[in-house]
């Protein structure tokens, strides 16, 4: 066993390659001194990059006094001065002749030259000439590097020596654009012709960056003559020919039309726009016809740029050309260049037709002439005939196809009744326009998103500044009567937005009936205008018509609103539509509203108040109030009356008490149960008796006339005039109460709605 | 005759030596400063009749400058500040800070003469 052990071998499994120590004895010394040589020429570059700039620092101390001197030196100085400036100008020759020296001096005669101003600057290039230094630079143009040839012409350059001109100009076409581009800006810089020279011999590009230089150093020079630049406008390099346009333009060269008009046919596109501008500069007369060619092939830039131009050039001749294109261009932005090119050319051509407000005839008529738009029934009429401010008159009679146009812009169709509220949108149109047929839409691209909006006047029912408007008025005297009707809750601001809950029902009405009852009110109707769901009225109706009540909806109320002769007007209205729910909601929205007056006379004075007398038949005041939160109810889903359940008690008054009770018949069994509730608590919360339920307790408390101050007098003349400037003591408080029942409600519904 | 003396705060040596030859030229005494931070050592030490300051300089600006001069030191010491054109705000600073010049790069030595000329008037009226 021990001798099997013994004389057991494994094999390895890697065995280390057999090297010969001498071998790698030399590899470590070859390498060793790779490294070594490498950190002693790093160090030594370092070294000499050190002891270099220290020496050109040296260097320019030593300098620096002596290019003072010479710089500053002037002959009348004294003898002592004038022998040390002769020392200085034997010392410097002697430096000179160290390339070193010269080129210390030349980085501080460049530096000098860039940070001194005035005379010092032109001591300092005089300097360089007279130290000769032109010659290193003149040395570097025969170098073979790009960098050394380009530095050598950036110095001639800068320190502007002209002879110099004929070294570099031969670079002017160089294969290395950096030399290339260097030698054009020293040869136009250097001398005026440099520019003419460039522009005859050029054969490469000239970038755009490039333009910009030469410009700048041409502007700069003083007293320049510009060569004729038409003479490049039929070179073959197309960046020549552009630099030419362009120079033309600067130079406002206008000797050129014949050229300037054949490049507007030019493949450059780049060159085309040059051509335009310069049209639109010199203003040629002769290229109108060449730009509306030009027009049908340009894209969008050109056409805007070609309208411009046209603008500045066009005559009456040209309005059926920018007519076509305001109505046939498939590009928006055209379309509206080509209506302002015609305002430009024939003010007031066109007129603005898009999102602009109709204007009901009625309103019309009741404002004079202060518009400058009126709306005429008859165009021989003497309202026709009549001057206005601007010249222009609507008849009605082409309503018919004002409708029809205005159906193609909206998809919606015209109540026939509304026809006399549009005017007529041809009158828009630019004179002259073909009209536009219903069955001719407009054109369209895909791309082009300002094709779908309609250039139609705008149906009134769309509008909603007329909505607000009503709502706004709605609400001021809507606040004025309810602050009358219940002193306690006088400081009440009602919302605007409390408009929708009774204007839910936005159906057009089939025919607008007048209320002649309500005819007799003297009101105050400004700026309303006539939707299809709003009241329609002449105000100049007789007063005395046959009352004639029809069935009032909810977004009747503001006209319900003035009216303090219900009583007589339910007993003119037929049995059957007193009935009707609507009726009946809206006769208690009437009684709730209406104050506790009515006019015993026509009103004469607004001031006077004498006519005002009380109304007999509020005495009694009758239990059907009407609760705002109905309105609610009717709209609103089951979860929603849950929670206006929930805090109708908080809020509520007595005619919330009235219409919880009357949700007790609710069939849904939980707002019966919740109604009670609620009932429970707002009757705790307001002191009833549960048991009577008396209607004595929540009837409308309307206030005594007698007690009425004089100023709260005035307050219940109903008028439908936007207060927007009232400054009036019960306005101003108004704004500054804190928010209200009403602002509570809106508050849920927007909770709800959400 | 005693000489006015005039702090010449630059940090382009070879524009602070021809400057300073041209100022000593037109009889004034100079003293350099080639930045920020050996200007406020020399005004802890003297006070001279005009400062000549860029608004460019390392470790304080001009700007900087005339706020330290007016408001920390309180010093009525004429400041004109030198700036490259077109530095519109920066001299508007310099000026609501109190610098009572302003002239602009490239310098013409003549013209900075002359307005030391009358700061220096301005500031004995």
């Amino acid at each position: 066993m021990i001798e099997f052990l013994a004389t057991y071998q494994p094999l390895p499994l890697f065995e280390a390659p057999r090297i010969h120590t001498n071998l790698l004895w030399d590899l470590s010394v070859l390498f060793g001194s790779i490294g070594l040589v490498y950190f002693l020429v790093i160090f030594w570059m370092r070294n000499r990059i050190s002891r270099r700039r220290i020496s050109i620092r040296d260097n320019k101390r030593l300098l620096a006094p002596m290019i003072s001197n010479f710089l500053f030196y002037q002959a009348e100085s004294g003898r002592e001065e004038h022998e040390e400036y002769i020392g200085m100008k034997i010392e410097i020759r002697d430096m000179l002749k160290d390339s070193l020296n010269r080129k210390v001096i030349t980085e501080v005669m460049m530096d000098l030259k860039s940070d001194l101003g005035g005379d010092a600057r032109e001591r300092v290039l005089r300097l360089y000439l007279d130290l000769g230094l032109q010659r290193d630079a003149y040395q570097k143009l025969e170098s073979w590097r790009w960098e050394r040839i380009s530095r050598g012409i950036l110095e001639l350059t800068e320190m502007r020596v002209e002879e110099a001109y004929g070294f570099i100009r031969k670079h002017v076409n160089s294969r290395r654009s950096i030399i290339r581009k260097q030698a054009q800006l020293a040869t136009v810089t250097l001398k005026e012709e440099g520019i003419s020279y460039f522009l005859d011999t050029n054969r490469y590009p000239i970038s755009e960056w490039q333009q910009i230089k030469l410009l700048e150093i041409l502007q700069q020079r003083s007293d320049y003559v510009p060569p004729k630049f038409s003479a490049w406008l039929t070179s073959e390099n197309r960046d020549v020919v552009l630099f030419a346009l362009r120079l033309i333009r600067h130079y406002r060269q206008s000797d050129a039309e014949p050229a300037i008009n054949s490049l507007l046919n030019h493949r450059k596109r780049a060159i085309r726009m040059a051509a335009v501008e310069c049209i639109r500069e010199f203003q040629f007369d002769s290229s109108r016809h060449p730009l509306k060619v030009l027009f049908s092939r340009a894209g969008e830039a050109l056409k805007l740029l070609i309208l411009d131009t046209l603008a500045h050039i066009g005559t009456e001749e040209d309005l059926p050309f920018l007519e076509e294109q305001a109505q046939k261009d498939g590009n928006f932005l055209i379309r509206s260049k080509a209506r302002s090119v015609m305002n430009a050319i024939q003010p007031n051509c066109v007129l603005p037709t898009l999102d602009i407000d109709a204007i009901p005839a009625e309103e019309e008529d009741a404002i004079p002439f202060d518009t400058g738009i009126t709306v005429s029934k008859d165009t021989d009429s003497e309202d026709a005939a009549a001057p206005l401010n601007k010249g222009i008159s609507i008849p009605i009679d082409g309503l018919e196809e004002a409708n029809a146009i205005a159906e193609i812009g909206t998809g919606e169709i015209m109540p026939a009744e509304t026809e006399t509220s549009l005017p007529d949108i041809k009158a828009f149109e630019p004179a002259g326009v073909p009209e536009v047929s219903p069955d001719e839409p407009e054109p369209s691209t895909a791309g082009d998103r300002a094709e779908d909006l309609p250039e139609s006047v705008a149906p009134p029912w769309e509008q909603e500044e007329d909505e607000a408007l009503f709502d706004l008025c709605f609400m001021q005297e809507l606040e004025d009567i309810l602050s009358d009707a219940d002193p306690g809750s006088r400081k009440q601001q009602l919302p605007p937005e409390f408009l929708p809950i009774v204007q839910a029902n936005t159906q057009p009405m089939e025919k607008p009936k007048t209320n002649q009852w309500l005819m007799g009110l003297e009101v105050d109707c400004e700026i309303l205008l006539e939707s299809p769901d709003a009241f329609s009225e002449q105000p100049d109706e007789p007063s005395g018509a046959a009352p004639d009540i029809p069935a009032l909806t909810s977004d009747f109320l503001p006209l319900v609103v003035e009216s303090a002769t219900s009583g007589e007007a339910a007993e003119k209205s037929p049995a059957s539509l007193r009935n009707s729910p609507v009726l009946r909601e809206d006769a208690a929205i009437e009684e709730a509203v209406s104050p506790n007056f009515e006019l015993s006379e026509t009103p004469v004075d607004r001031e006077d108040t004498s006519y005002f007398r009380q109304n007999p038949s509020r005495e009694e005041p009758t239990l059907n109030c009407f609760s705002i939160f109905a309105e609610f109810f009717r709209e609103y889903d089951t979860e929603s009356k849950l929670i206006l359940l929930d805090e109708i008690p908080e809020v509520g008054g007595p005619k919330e008490l009235v219409f919880l009770r009357s949700l007790r018949k609710d069939p849904d069994p939980r707002l019966q149960q919740k109604a009670e509730r609620a009932i429970v608590h707002l009757e705790k919360r307001l002191g009833v008796d549960a048991a009577s339920g008396s209607a004595d307790v929540i009837g409308p408390q309307y206030p005594d006339p007698t007690r009425i101050p004089e100023g709260q007098q005035r307050s219940l003349q109903l008028s439908f005039t936007p207060d927007f400037t009232s400054s009036g003591p019960k306005k101003r408080k108004a704004k500054a109460q804190p928010r209200t029942i009403i602002d509570r409600i809106l508050g849920w519904s927007q909770k709800m709605t959400k | 005759m005693n000489q006015m003396r005039l702090l010449l705060a630059e940090d382009d040596e070879m524009l602070a030596s021809l400057l300073k030859f041209r100022l000593e030229k037109g009889g004034y005494r100079v003293d350099l400063a080639p930045d920020g931070r050996q200007v406020k050592e020399y005004l802890k030490t003297s006070v001279p009749d005009v400062i000549i300051s860029d608004i460019m300089m390392p470790y304080f600006s001009g700007i900087e400058l005339v706020d330290y001069l007016r408001n920390e030191l309180k010093s009525p010491v004429p400041i004109i500040i030198i700036s490259t054109a077109g530095n519109e705000e920066n001299v508007l600073n310099a000026f609501e800070l109190g610098a009572d010049d302003f002239i602009s790069k490239p310098v013409s030595p003549t013209e900075l003469l002359v307005r030391v000329g009358k700061v220096l008037r301005s500031k004995q009226n």
